[in-house]
């Protein structure tokens, strides 16, 4: 069995929850403290930033709005990493009989952070600020069994089910976060369910046979964003 | 080291009666790019922690035929950002380029270990003074169609096992400046970001304390060779703050010779 640990809180994350349970995950899910409890080895811990779901310009933006949309959630990143090293390279001296693959530290970020959006700027920040973190801490901790993934995903699956996104306040519209970068729509036809499509990506990058790709992003919003 | 067949001739009128402020003036990149804004014509204002060292290198500048001042400025402090965007309106009234450059803390080694003071410097150096630079200038450089260049790193592209959370805060950097860039662009404000690599101070001193880092790094360098503050990073803070660049933005343009071509 999978042991996952998903900090986060939402309805995106309680989607993953219950996509990785039918998969057959022991899932725990809470904040950054934790993931220490219960003590123990762990295959995968999986972070969901808690950026703004709505959208701010920079320049309305208070200091305190700042530090808690941009700041907040790289600091946070920071401290989910610095949790979970013991934990995951705690499996390699686990000492179980069966060869295990490297633990597996992943982050989830919207879309929006590649490309940038207005409105975003603060996740953006953040976001990005987060996928150097991944790729920093993969080359760290590599030698200690530790691998990293940055998973970018469709903001309209990122944001599903919050209030905001899918009100009829505007948000969803023009003003939105949404799959920028393209003028047509996801290659795939849809911009991906969290508990359908995204849970079982994350269940194939704690397999051992994942093992050997670490510290970068995988972009899975159904075909939109393809650059690089 | 390889050396430049042509000589570099950095000079004109692409920046006359503009005016840029650059955080972290005093020296190494900063200067760099206040000297060759000079060059072109800008008036240069030194945003500079301690006005020991920015005041003479405004003074150098000044000998040289140049309009440049010294302001105070700790970029960690809210209130000395937008009072030195302030004084440059008060002393020019205008306000075309703003270069947040400057940056401290240090976070080298193990993330497990980083020092949460060097972290805390390093988010309200790069990232804090970059949304502060940003909110203070704002309204100037909307009036100018003026450009925002931010500071970033390959650090913040590709990671750095040396120095994970300044890539991590340089990185943000960039997030922010994809985003603003667009949020920014119906007032005709362009948002940038350099990622260089120079002979600046900084590195001249762990150079010395390390000769092979200069070698590695040359080596790395399809160029050859650490670039000049001014002749080689110059050039792209001239091109950012002029009209050059009118068309460009949401772009970080590496100015490294070569060495990081990951975009």
């Amino acid at each position: 069995m999978t042991v996952t640990r998903l900090v986060g809180s939402g309805p995106f994350v309680d989607a993953l929850t219950a996509g990785l349970r039918a998969l057959g995950h022991d899932v725990a899910v809470g904040d950054v403290g934790s993931l220490a409890d219960p003590p123990g080895p762990v295959d995968l811990v999986v972070h969901v930033p808690a950026v703004p779901d709505g959208p701010c310009d920079l320049v309305g933006m208070t200091p305190d709005a700042w530090a808690a949309a941009a700041e907040a959630p790289l600091d946070e990143a920071l401290a989910v990493a610095r949790a979970a090293h013991p934990l995951l390279a705690g499996r390699r001296t686990g000492g179980g009989a069966v060869p295990q693959g490297p633990g597996r530290l992943a982050w989830i970020v919207p879309t929006t952070t590649l490309g940038g959006a207005a409105g975003f700027v603060a996740t953006g920040a953040a976001c990005e600020g987060i996928r150097a973190l991944a790729k920093g801490a993969a080359k760290q901790w590599g030698a200690d069994g530790v691998v990293t993934t940055v998973v970018a995903v469709a903001p309209e699956a990122f944001f599903s089910g919050n209030d905001g996104f899918s009100g009829s306040d505007g948000f969803s519209g023009n003003d939105g976060p949404r799959s920028e970068g393209s003028l047509s729509g996801p290659a795939l036809g849809r911009t991906g369910d969290p508990e359908a499509d995204l849970a079982p990506l994350l269940d194939l990058l704690a397999d051992p046979r994942a093992a050997f790709t670490t510290g970068g992003t995988l972009v899975a919003d159904g075909g939109t964003w393809m650059a690089p | 080291m390889s050396v430049p067949s042509r000589t570099l001739s950095i000079g004109g009128d692409l920046l006359a009666g503009r005016v840029a402020l650059v955080t972290g003036g005093a020296s190494g990149i900063g200067l760099g790019m206040a000297t060759a804004m000079a060059r072109h014509g800008a008036a240069v204002v030194l945003a500079c922690r301690r006005t020991e060292t920015g005041e003479p290198a405004a003074e150098a500048l000044r000998t040289d035929g140049h309009d440049a001042t010294c302001v105070r400025c700790d970029v960690t402090r809210s209130d000395d950002v937008h009072a030195a965007v302030t004084a440059t309106l008060e002393r020019h009234g205008r306000l075309d380029c703003l270069v947040h450059n400057a940056v401290a803390g240090q976070t080298a080694g193990p993330l497990q270990h980083a020092s949460d003071d060097g972290w805390r410097m390093l988010l309200a150096s790069s990232l804090r003074a970059s949304f502060d630079c940003a909110r203070a200038a704002h309204g100037a450089l909307r009036e100018a169609d003026g450009s925002l260049v931010l500071l970033t790193s390959a650090a913040g592209m590709e990671g750095s096992a040396a120095m994970p959370l300044y890539g991590a805060v340089k990185a943000a950097q960039r997030g922010l400046a994809k985003g603003l860039a667009d949020e920014w662009g119906p007032d005709g404000i362009r948002v940038n970001c350099v990622a260089p690599v120079a002979r600046t101070p900084a590195l001249a001193g762990a150079i010395d304390a390390d000769p092979s880092l200069g070698t590695r790094l040359e080596a790395r360098t399809p160029l050859g060779r650490i670039g000049d503050p001014v002749d080689d990073i110059g050039p792209i803070a001239v091109f950012l703050a002029s009209d050059l660049s009118r068309h460009v933005t949401g772009q970080t343009v590496s100015v490294d010779g070569g060495g990081f071509r990951g975009l």
